[in-house]
């Protein structure tokens, strides 16, 4: 593919100086003016009863016109090959990343002026704060290890290419110390390591990574940290396609799993590498305003579709109850606990999988939030 | 793991479950810069929320496929630039947007009563620009917006609007020739 691109330099309709670049910048100030609301609810609401057939899909809100579009597209779905991605390999250079936990429900924006606490999210003026996947490998049950899923912002370029999104989550997976001591999540690799490249070819996503995996950890542990790997980029580039991964000088990702293709299991054979319990919102150390309802989603694959769960302040117990996902096990099921407003304060949300052979948990995932 | 493995209404519930996975993904990724796309082309933050809405709603049921493809932002992104079409067609004047511009209070989201403060730190020849990217055509405001905003290229431009790429380098240079020209002396 040559350079399609009309940018700097060298265009072929004209010299413009450096208006393209004014702009550029004058479109991104522009964009950074507005905090888009959050629609994550009604969007699933939204898709619950379309599927449930409540609502024609064709009477969506802004009428007839957008049907119009939304046939245009889906012929495009079906006639369309998948877009040109842009040549990988140069895009992993720009990427920097932070630590900040992101919700997924709540913008990652560069906008200033909240009055809640200090963000921790460093945005350089090019970049926009994008929340991207990254998966860790955390202890549930007894000395089972399986995958969960955060959300972490990354200050990433507008145009940043899924592979420096895939690029980027994937640094902040492989770092898992920030959450050992919280969530006891698994630091399978060595302090330091970091991605090497990631390139789409031949119909898979190759990873490079500059060092091998820690050594001196279970086959299990090794298996579900490969597919770390593979989750996460495969998440973060919106892309199910096979992951070769290999590291810099060759040699084996861990002692007993060589370099090669891994790829995500199926769906109904995904809770082979998933922890049973997820919580996708509030995110981590996310504030939310007292003045708004509390609604806690996740996802779990536990049994009988039933994830219990426990709000709780300091060691007091404020409130328990437990609530059915919509599918049970094998399949990932949705779940949602609304807590209604709750007075400001430090909360820690406990949703957690009872054994059906003994009572006791089989799996837990918490998350500490504040309202104020 | 025997007690999680049972195996009932997989077929369906399995894309359903794909389905919405990619959706919570594609949200938290993409949410925040779909709506201000759509909002730097009806300059109405609210209908800007409403018509990215639409476009994960109307895709839901092809995440799964999309993601196997790794044409979902592709995809939204053309729903979202349909979509912020129509709300033009539907109201049958271009003008709309500059009505919106010119502030009318009652309707959500920003318009073009922005805070002293903010209106003071923005710069001037922004300003102008943004001004001049107004008065140009749909399509030409269009191609401009996703190649110096979203920073596509040529052909995810003409991808997304479904024209030539060489429609798109000539919407681009007509574009850029009329902003040079009414920056006037500026340039």
């Amino acid at each position: 593919m040559s350079d399609e691109r009309f940018g700097s330099g060298g265009n072929d309709f004209g010299d413009f100086g450096d208006l393209e670049e004014r702009l550029r910048i004058a479109l991104a100030q522009e964009a950074r003016d507005i905090e888009p609301g959050d629609r994550l609810d009604d969007i699933r609401a939204e898709v619950d009863a379309a599927a449930r057939g409540g609502r024609p899909a064709w009477l969506y809100p802004v009428a007839a016109a957008a049907a119009v579009a939304a046939i245009a597209v889906a012929a495009w779905i079906g006639l369309r090959p998948p877009a040109p991605s842009v040549p990988a390999g140069t895009t992993t250079s720009s990427v920097a990343v932070s630590r900040a936990p992101s919700s997924p429900s709540s913008s990652a924006s560069t906008a200033p002026s909240s009055s809640a606490a200090p963000s921790t999210t460093e945005v350089p003026p090019s970049g926009t704060a994008q929340a991207v996947p990254a998966y860790f490998v955390a202890p549930y049950g007894e000395g089972k290890w399986g995958l969960v899923r955060e959300f972490l912002s990354a200050a990433l370029p507008a145009g940043a290419t899924p592979e420096a999104r895939a690029t980027a989550a994937l640094g902040l997976s492989l770092d898992a110390r920030p959450y050992a001591g919280t969530d006891g999540y698994l630091q399978p690799w060595p302090a330091g390591t970091t991605v090497s490249s990631v390139v789409t070819r031949a119909g898979e996503i190759q990873v490079v990574l500059r060092g091998p995996g820690s050594t001196g950890l279970t086959a299990e542990q090794q298996r579900v940290s490969v597919q770390q790997v593979v989750w996460t980029v495969t998440a973060a580039m919106q892309q199910n396609l096979p992951v070769r991964v290999s590291v810099r000088g060759d040699g084996p990702i861990f002692e007993t799993m060589p370099a090669g293709v891994y790829k995500r299991p199926p769906a109904d054979t995904a809770y082979t590498d998933l922890a049973p319990v997820w919580v996708d919102s509030p995110s981590r150390g996310q504030v939310l305003p007292a003045a708004k309802p509390v609604l806690v989603q996740g996802q779990a694959c536990v049994f009988e579709a039933t994830v219990s769960w426990e709000l709780t302040q300091g060691a007091t117990v404020v409130r328990k109850g437990f609530t059915t996902a919509s599918s049970g096990c094998p399949l990932q099921g949705s779940w949602a606990v609304a807590l209604g407003r709750l007075a400001p304060g430090d909360y820690q949300f406990r949703a957690f999988e009872r054994s059906a052979k003994d009572g006791s948990v089989a799996a837990q995932k918490r998350v500490s939030f504040t309202v104020r | 793991m025997a007690e999680r493995g049972r195996g009932d209404t997989v077929g369906r519930s399995s894309a359903r479950w794909a389905a919405d996975d990619a959706l919570t993904e594609l949200y938290a990724a993409h949410w925040s810069s779909l709506v201000r796309l759509a909002w730097l082309l009806v300059r109405d933050q609210g209908r800007a929320e409403e018509i990215v809405q639409d476009a994960f709603v109307g895709a839901h049921p092809h995440l799964a496929q999309l993601r196997e493809q790794g044409s979902s932002l592709a995809y939204l992104r053309r729903s979202v630039v349909n979509g912020c079409r129509s709300v033009f067609r539907h109201q049958g004047v271009e003008g709309r947007y500059v009505r919106a511009e010119s502030g009318r209070p009652e309707l959500p989201g920003r318009l073009a009563a922005e805070s002293a403060e903010s209106a003071a730190l923005r710069h001037d020849e922004g300003e102008t620009l943004m001004g001049a990217l107004r008065r140009l055509s749909t399509r030409q405001r269009e191609v401009l917006v996703l190649r110096y905003f979203s920073d596509l290229s040529e052909q995810q431009i003409a991808d997304a609007l479904d024209i030539s790429v060489g429609a798109v380098k000539s919407h681009a240079h007509r574009g850029l020739a009329a902003l040079r020209a009414s920056m006037g002396g500026r340039s």
